[in-house]
């Protein structure tokens, strides 16, 4: 044999020897070259990958992206779950205001095409309940995968849903079973939606109620907490409850790049809107005992693939945006022009909301800044679902304050001086802003729509939207409470729902509730 | 009517709950139901501005970041900072 054969056939031996050995320790080499120990390098150990989101909020155009991410990731690990948190409506007029042929089928978007991209189980979060229990229970029953809540009591004499099951079990192709239960954040007595929908409802302490489902663990190969309660909550449940392996969660939109472990508990959230997967890789041993735990997020803008199926789903719903918006609300034989016009028209709606009213509120005043209105003028014609989200293209909620006349002198007067005129449109009330020659406030006069003066001592019930009421500087008798009625929203039911349209055509030109010189 | 309100407030009918959160070791009080984009327009809006055009981001107390809808809880720590 030639000397330089049998030198390369050393070398080979050798290096064949040191992968076997290396392999038997479960070392290999990187891509760099350095030796790295593989978490599931014993041949019995299985890895699962639980991808997650939260907080979707009707944005659905990545829901194609998820889907084939889940699809690659299949090829990669022994089972692939895909889970949501919870929130997946409110906040894109596509998934709020589906509407089709006069069938409410808000929300619809979301169950169907998440249901189309994969999902295995859902947390019901607060924002669930916005389009009202019917509606919810509808999700509930014709979504692919299950709805969940723990710390939810359903009174069936009084309320439109049913109970909703506390947690769902799942088994992996190689017979781990895996329990999620689900939570919501409970903020005073009842989680943050429109409390006129929460109606036979009973919610529970979420760290109370989730104690009270420890024995899961003796069913469970993993136990995980798929939470709507903020990122701080699950930190707190993870210190109540080691049972849990794992917590997902959702509510306060916290991007946890690195993996939080609290205890032996690992905690993540994936951010909102569908801008990351969450991504957890759980390591199970020979006997299913978890041994390994780990995540990342995937920024849904890097997944370099996506699902056709769930493509041509999502732009079916798009294109029904086109009908969504074009719904015909009311009709204006002239149209309603300028800022003060049409800040009557958008302040009359809250001033005069059944909704607010079923809150328990008898609004005095309601106030709209005039850089919230977005459009010069609604044409004439007929006066769509389209035109209110381009006049309030920002779903701010109404927030309610009680206030003395001083105190709304506070907040017209500063806004007045700071920006040279009245920007603040009004109902329910006149004022006129009187400056000096330098422009300094002088004096800032109160007045019914009839020309008497407010009385100096009353607390007044006043509507600002959530803009007004976070940017604006003023003086209130409290700190404000939020209905979680969206503006637009109220604009919509006051077309449809309160004034004529006689009085729609009648009222709204040439008004002038406010003057600055 | 205040007292109805109060009522209300009490048992939670109305969600109303005042709420104090800090931002950069700042206490604001501010209405319940809160997200973070409304506590930061109340702190400054300038900063608010900062963080909405991408130039800063928020951060809770365990350094995560967050986004600016994100839902809020009593005694919340936030920090605006530059990346």
């Amino acid at each position: 044999m030639h000397k330089s054969t049998v030198k390369k056939l050393s070398v080979v031996f050798v290096m064949a020897a040191m992968v076997m050995a290396m392999s038997a320790f479960g070392l290999f080499p990187g891509e760099s070259g350095e030796l790295v120990v593989e978490a599931d390098s014993h041949s019995d150990y299985k890895t699962v990958a639980i991808l997650h989101t939260n907080d979707e909020h009707g944005v659905i155009e990545n829901f194609g992206r998820i889907a084939w991410q889940k699809e690659q990731l299949e090829e990669e690990y022994d089972d692939v779950f895909l889970v949501s948190a919870g929130d997946a409506f409110s906040g894109n007029p596509i998934v709020d205001e589906y509407v089709i042929d006069d069938e409410n089928l808000r929300g619809k978007p979301m169950i169907e095409t998440m249901g189309a991209a994969g999902y295995d189980a859902m947390a019901i979060g607060n924002h669930e309940f916005d389009y009202g229990q019917e509606r919810l229970q509808e999700s509930i029953d014709s979504a692919y995968f299950p709805m969940m809540l723990a710390n939810i009591e359903v009174d069936p004499d009084v309320a439109d849903m049913a109970q909703p099951q506390p947690y769902t079990m799942m088994e992996t192709s190689f017979g781990a079973d895996l329990t999620f239960l689900s939570l919501v954040q409970v903020s005073g007595d009842y989680p943050s939606t429109l409390p006129v929908n929460l109606y036979g409802l009973t919610f529970l302490d979420p760290i109370e109620t989730a104690l009270e489902f420890t024995h899961l663990k003796n069913t469970s190969d993993a136990f995980i907490g798929l939470t709507h309660m903020g990122h701080s909550w699950d930190q707190e449940l993870a210190e109540e409850m080691s049972e849990l392996d794992l917590i997902i969660g959702g509510h306060s939109h916290t991007v946890v790049e690195e993996p939080v472990f609290v205890n032996d508990t690992l905690v993540t959230s994936a951010g909102s809107d569908t801008e990351y997967l969450g991504k957890v890789m759980v390591t199970f041993d020979e006997d299913n005992e978890v041994v390994e735990k780990d995540s990342k997020l995937i920024a849904t803008e890097d997944i370099e693939g996506t699902n056709e199926d769930v493509e041509d789903l999502i732009a079916g719903f798009e294109a029904d945006v086109e009908e969504i918006f074009a719904r015909e609300i009311g009709y204006l034989e002239e149209p309603i022009t300028g800022a003060e016009d049409l800040g009557a028209f958008m302040t009359d709606a809250v001033l005069q909301s059944d909704q607010i009213a079923d809150l328990g509120y008898d609004v005095d005043f309601a106030f709209q800044n005039s850089g919230g209105i977005r459009v010069s003028e609604l044409e004439a014609g007929a006066l769509t679902v389209g035109d209110i989200f381009e006049l309030e293209p920002f779903g701010n909620d109404i927030v309610i304050h009680q206030m003395t006349a001083d105190d709304l002198r506070s907040l017209i007067g500063t806004d007045s001086e700071s920006r040279g005129e009245a920007d603040l449109r009004v109902a329910g009330l006149n004022y006129e802003v009187i400056t000096d020659a330098d422009g300094n406030l002088e004096t800032v006069n109160l007045y019914y729509p009839d020309g008497t003066e407010l009385d100096e001592d009353t607390e007044y019930t006043v509507a600002l939207n959530s803009y007004i009421a976070s940017a604006y500087e003023f003086t209130a008798q409290d700190d404000g409470e939020n209905t979680y009625l969206r503006h637009n929203d109220t604009i919509i039911n006051f077309v449809e729902n309160i004034i004529s349209e006689e009085e729609l055509n009648e009222k709204y030109h040439g008004l002038s509730r406010t003057h600055f010189e | 009517m205040v007292f109805y309100i109060y009522l209300l407030s009490k048992t939670g009918q109305t969600g109303g709950f005042i709420m104090k959160v800090y931002v950069n070791n700042t206490e604001i009080t501010i209405f319940n139901g809160a997200k973070v984009e409304d506590v930061l327009r109340k702190y400054s809006m300038d900063e608010y501005k900062q963080v909405k055009s991408g130039n800063m981001n928020v951060y809770d107390k365990y350094e995560n970041r967050v986004m600016l809808g994100g839902e809020l809880r009593e005694g919340a720590k936030l920090y605006i900072k530059a990346d």
